[in-house]
């Protein structure tokens, strides 16, 4: 039995065997060195507490993984980068001025549950550092939308989707004084909103760099960002305050691109990047929150099986 | 069958919630609160036990084609009863349990110890054997509840009486999530406890 | 006698029946000696919260249909009508008591609101005998979010059921 169990655990494909120098350790930090220059405006923006809480979500994120890998006698993978993506993807998507045991405790959610309880690296659902932040927004509702003013110790504002939903158009506008103000504020990320989502211009960078080295394909973002555009404009909103406003530019390069939970094949991840940007949108105008790219990325990671399934490439002579 | 098997099989070995994962719909709605928990627990065990008690009489006289029928309506009696008792007498718990109190009469565990104990057993072990079940389903929805309360809200009340508090609480454990986290992990603890004792046997 | 014979037929059905008429017996046993108990407290409850909304009133009327009228010493001293808001999980309850266009007082009777959020609603800050949220509402004759430009303050994160309590009162003083 012993023998024939271990035969066939060594399936041999059929050649070609390309090998690459490619491994997670470096497309890990491909992505870490991508999403340095919005997390380090968020730290210029929104002053040190942003320092502390982008340090302390890593720190957890990566004691967890170790400590729990070394308790169930797993092997240990907390070196390889993704528990540092989590970590620091997760201080990301915060207010500023959350408390730090906002980050810890969403931290080990992420790595303890949404990874590690599923079978961590690879196996894992859900994109770890978004999920947690539902359970975060879930439990600390009002740490969780107090947003800090760019620049300004101790006053709050609110972010400019959180406006437009609480009191329309116009008093976004009243905001920003002229509509150019309000585009380059949102493009270059002066405005109020979660740690490393506010600037446009320096994510677009980071995915851009991604692309171009080819850790992640542009389908996904492009669909994504191209889906919101046009369904905002559908629903009569402004189309480039949409796409630049909220997490838009931050989920669709850094967290519906995540390998684990999003479609392998091309036809796949277009049909998940138009589903993210719809959903987005639809949350956006129909339901009770501001913002809605959280819930739909981690909606359509619950698709992403069944969209696999039915793009699955057929075999040559296949019916 | 000896009458602490039937007590051990039902506070732990059969253990309704944690061991046969049946009448998880009340458990996940109503583990908000210890008192709660408790409650629903007591509720069940009351019907469980009477039901049991009844279905053992009857088991000669009631016509096998017919049995489930009247199981059914002698479970619903006893769960109306209940309900109008919690009603008159706890109308606060009675108010925040709401649909869960009808909704014993579907609650798996009850059917499945008439059907698959009370039905072929004498009196006395089938009352033992609900109020032990009954216990057992008590346990594990006070269990889940507590954490569920002192996590979710900082505090642990007991019947209207604060017995701590603290400043700090993590809201997701009493909203619906908080109870599949919950139950999900008390479950895979108590299998990885199971697995450990397993393998040393 | 077998089950598929006429006799054994009615000899099940005899016995169903039997059954359905003891349950039937005991349920009405059951409902004959709390019915007192469950009206009382529901009384008790209504009277608690008429008494939340006008609390110089010393009796209340019932007019029927959710109205009802505060009295002290015989006079009417206020309207009191029952009046549902579209919270953020389900309708809310609430009493609200009216005098000469100006509000005497809201209880909140029944809601399912987020426990920590909408829930707070109804929470009595220690050394207060009443809801902070409530009480902002007593005497005034038009009421809105200070969001919305108005005089009330809207629950942290709540906003949804905060405006729907305000705009279920501001409906009930345009009356």
């Amino acid at each position: 039995m012993q023998s024939q169990n271990e035969l066939q655990r060594l399936v041999c494909s059929s050649s070609p065997h390309v090998r690459s120098g490619i491994t997670i350790k470096k497309i890990m930090f491909a992505v870490v060195f991508s999403l340095l220059p919005a997390a380090g405006y968020g730290v210029y923006l929104f002053g040190m507490h942003a320092l502390l809480l982008i340090l302390s979500s890593i720190g957890m994120a990566v004691l967890t993984e170790f400590g729990l890998q070394k308790i169930f006698r797993m092997k240990v993978t907390a070196s390889d980068g993704s528990a540092i993506i989590t970590g620091l993807l997760l201080a990301m998507i915060i207010p500023p001025s959350a408390p730090l045991y906002v980050p810890i405790i969403g931290s080990f959610f992420a790595i303890a549950i949404v990874k590690l309880a599923f079978g961590g690296l690879g196996s894992n659902i859900f994109n770890p550092a978004l999920a947690a932040r539902a359970f975060l927004v879930a439990s600390f509702p009002v740490a969780m939308t107090i947003w800090a003013r760019p620049h300004v110790d101790g006053i709050t504002g609110a972010t400019p989707l959180g406006m437009l939903s609480e009191s329309g158009m116009s008093a976004v506008l009243d905001h920003f004084k002229t509509k150019i103000a309000m585009y380059s504020a949102m493009f270059f990320g002066n405005t109020s909103g979660s740690l490393g989502e506010t600037s446009a211009l320096l994510l677009l960078v980071g995915g851009l760099f991604l692309i171009a080295i080819r850790v992640i394909s542009w389908r996904i973002p492009a669909m994504f960002i191209g889906s919101v555009y046009l369904c905002s404009f559908l629903f009569g909103k402004d189309p480039l305050m949409a796409v630049l406003s909220g997490g838009v530019f931050l989920g669709a390069f850094f967290m519906a691109t995540d390998y684990v939970s999003s479609p392998t094949t091309t036809i796949g991840q277009i049909i998940f990047g138009l589903g993210c940007g719809m959903l987005t949108v639809l949350i956006r105008e129909l339901a009770s929150y501001p913002e809605g790219v959280m819930f739909a990325i981690l909606l359509m990671n619950c698709a992403v099986p069944l969209i696999d399934r039915f793009t699955k490439p057929k075999t040559l002579g296949q019916k | 069958m000896k009458t602490g098997k039937i007590i051990w099989d039902g506070l732990a070995k059969q253990n309704p919630t944690f061991r046969m994962a049946l009448g998880l719909c009340p458990t996940l709605a109503v583990t908000t609160a210890l008192t709660n928990g408790l409650v629903m627990g007591i509720a069940v065990t009351f019907v469980l036990a009477c039901s049991n008690v009844l279905v053992s009489l009857l088991r000669k006289i009631i016509p096998d084609k017919v049995r489930i029928p009247a199981f059914i309506v002698i479970i619903a009696t006893f769960v109306t009863i209940a309900d109008m008792l919690l009603e008159g007498f706890v109308p606060d718990i009675h108010k925040t349990l709401g649909i869960f109190i009808p909704l014993i009469v579907v609650n798996c565990i009850i059917l499945g110890r008439a059907e698959s104990f009370a039905s072929k057993n004498p009196v006395f072990s089938s009352l033992v054997d609900g109020i032990f079940m009954g216990l057992g389903f008590t346990l594990s929805l006070s269990l889940i509840s507590v954490i569920r309360e002192v996590l979710g809200t900082g505090k642990l009340i007991f019947f209207g009486n604060l017995l701590f508090s603290f400043d700090f609480s993590v809201l997701g454990f009493v909203l619906a999530p908080g109870a599949f986290l919950t139950l999900g992990l008390l479950l895979s603890l108590f299998n990885y406890i199971d697995l450990k004792r397993g393998t040393r046997q | 006698m077998t089950d598929e014979s006429i006799g054994g037929m009615l000899r099940i059905a005899l016995i169903l029946t039997v059954i359905m008429l003891l349950s039937a017996i005991a349920l009405a046993v059951t409902h004959i000696y709390t019915k007192p108990f469950i009206d009382q407290t529901k009384e008790q409850k209504l009277k608690e919260g008429l008494s939340m909304v006008v609390t110089q009133a010393d009796d209340f009327k019932d007019l029927g249909g959710g109205y009802y009228e505060a009295l002290l010493d015989g006079k009417v001293i206020g309207k009191i009508s029952t009046v549902y808001a579209d919270g953020y999980n389900d309708k809310i309850k609430m009493l609200i008591g009216i005098s000469d266009g100006k509000i005497l007082g809201v209880h909140i009777l029944e809601h399912l609101e987020t426990p920590g959020l909408g829930a707070r609603s109804t929470e009595v800050r220690p050394d207060e005998d009443e809801p902070w949220f409530l009480r902002q509402f007593k005497g005034l004759d038009s009421v809105a979010l200070k969001k919305d430009g108005g005089n009330i303050d809207a629950i942290t994160a709540a906003t949804i059921t905060s405006r729907a309590i305000t705009d279920a009162v501001a409906e009930e003083l345009r009356k």
